[in-house]
């Protein structure tokens, strides 16, 4: 144990060779809650460890950030030509996925605001439409006017809702209401449970 | 940790003569099988034939492929085989070990690395440093800390004892710690 360590097996806290066990694991993140305190305590104080953790920690690091490799792009072509089978490449590389996820979005977008636009001339009519455009302070006042109104709306459509819960319930104790909301809690877990469960038919599952 | 649902589908799907899903297969882990094949073997044009090797017996295996285990796990197994064989037949070299007999000798790093420093980049160097390493001991760095299999995963690709996985990476990391020393880090 260096001589500038502080803590000792007497003082029932870490030391240095007792750190030097739980590093590795420590490393791997495989202790419990209660391991990692005394470990992180060690290391807070002792400048020995420090070195051997941050040590133990670089070469880690270096492992992992060892760049993944590619064979070469006839790899897929000579397996398949080993197999004896057709090899049939993917019709559309795979980034391409991608960009048709992010351009079918951009569509979405863009087909809605049109929508919007088109709504919200139709109801304007050209001469109102005209002179937004020529002061479009104006649009932001009458967005804020619209929200105001949608807010409304919804405020009713709320006030609605409770109205018909309340008269629903009207009389009911609370176990009831406590039944009835759990009933329906559980009947919505049940049927997501059906439509979700995987049902592999494949030979090679082996495994029950 | 099981098998992904997704690769399930695709094994399902090559089982039932799909070659198209076979090709996606080999697209979603052919990076990771050949970094460790290269890394194991040192030569790219080696790592690759051992690579097609390890597919053409994936694929003509599939139906005995156990999804107890993920998919990938299955194929390290596979290439770690694979290249035992290689190694045997061509080297005459061994990524087996008897941990308890064979101690690492952890002085091994000589002063020919401090040299080496001036004329490589740390990324050079350290990767270098981590093909140093002997094979056995490589291999389980590789898969812990690189493809992030856990101790099981790692037992069950190389076919030793989860206790010996234990061990074989603890002395991994000292090896590797001892030469970054060397090297002037820490």
């Amino acid at each position: 144990m260096p001589a500038h360590c502080v803590f000792t097996t007497e003082d029932k806290k870490m030391n240095c060779i007792e750190l030097k066990h739980k590093l590795p694991d420590y490393i791997d993140q495989l202790l419990d809650k209660q391991e990692v305190k005394p470990v992180i305590d060690h290391l807070r104080t002792c400048r020995s460890c420090q070195r051997e953790y941050r040590l133990y920690d670089m070469a880690v690091t270096s492992v992992a950030n060892l760049p993944l490799l590619s064979p070469s792009p006839e790899f897929n072509s000579k397996v398949f030509s080993a197999l004896g089978l057709e090899y049939k490449p993917a019709l559309f590389p795979a980034w391409s996925k991608w960009a048709a996820g992010l351009a079918s979005l951009v569509l979405m977008w863009a087909g809605g605001v049109m929508l919007a636009v088109i709504y919200a001339v139709s109801k304007l009519g050209l001469a109102q439409t005209y002179l937004y455009l020529k002061n479009p302070q104006k649009v932001l006042t009458a967005l804020q006017f619209a929200l105001v109104k949608t807010w409304f709306v919804l405020s009713d459509a709320v006030n609605n809702a409770q109205a018909l819960t309340a008269w629903l319930f009207k009389g009911s104790t609370l176990p009831l209401q406590i039944s009835l909301s759990f009933l329906a809690a559980a009947a919505v877990v049940m049927l997501a449970m059906v439509k979700m469960r995987y049902q592999p038919q494949g030979r090679f599952w082996n495994h029950s | 940790m099981p098998a992904d649902k997704q690769d399930i589908i695709l094994v399902q799907r090559c089982l039932d003569g799909d070659s198209r899903a076979f090709n996606d297969l080999m697209n979603k882990y052919k990076r990771q099988v050949f970094s460790l094949i290269v890394r194991l073997v040192k030569s790219p044009a080696d790592a690759e034939d051992i690579l097609q090797d390890t597919f053409i017996k994936a694929y003509r295996n599939l139906s005995s492929y156990d999804a107890q285990y993920p998919l990938l796990t299955w194929l390290f197994k596979i290439a770690h085989n694979t290249s035992i064989d290689f190694l045997r037949a061509n080297k005459g070299e061994t990524l087996t070990i008897n941990d308890e007999e064979n101690p690492i000798d952890l002085e091994d790093t000589g002063s020919s690395l401090e040299e080496k420093m001036e004329q490589l980049s740390e990324k050079e160097l350290i990767e270098r440093m981590v093909d140093s390493v002997p094979a056995p001991y490589r291999e389980v760095l590789i898969m812990r800390h690189q493809q992030e299999l856990s101790y099981e995963e790692i037992a069950e690709a190389i076919q030793i004892p989860m206790g010996t996985v234990k061990v074989r990476l603890f002395r991994a990391r000292e090896i590797l710690k001892t030469k970054l020393e060397a090297a002037g880090y820490g």
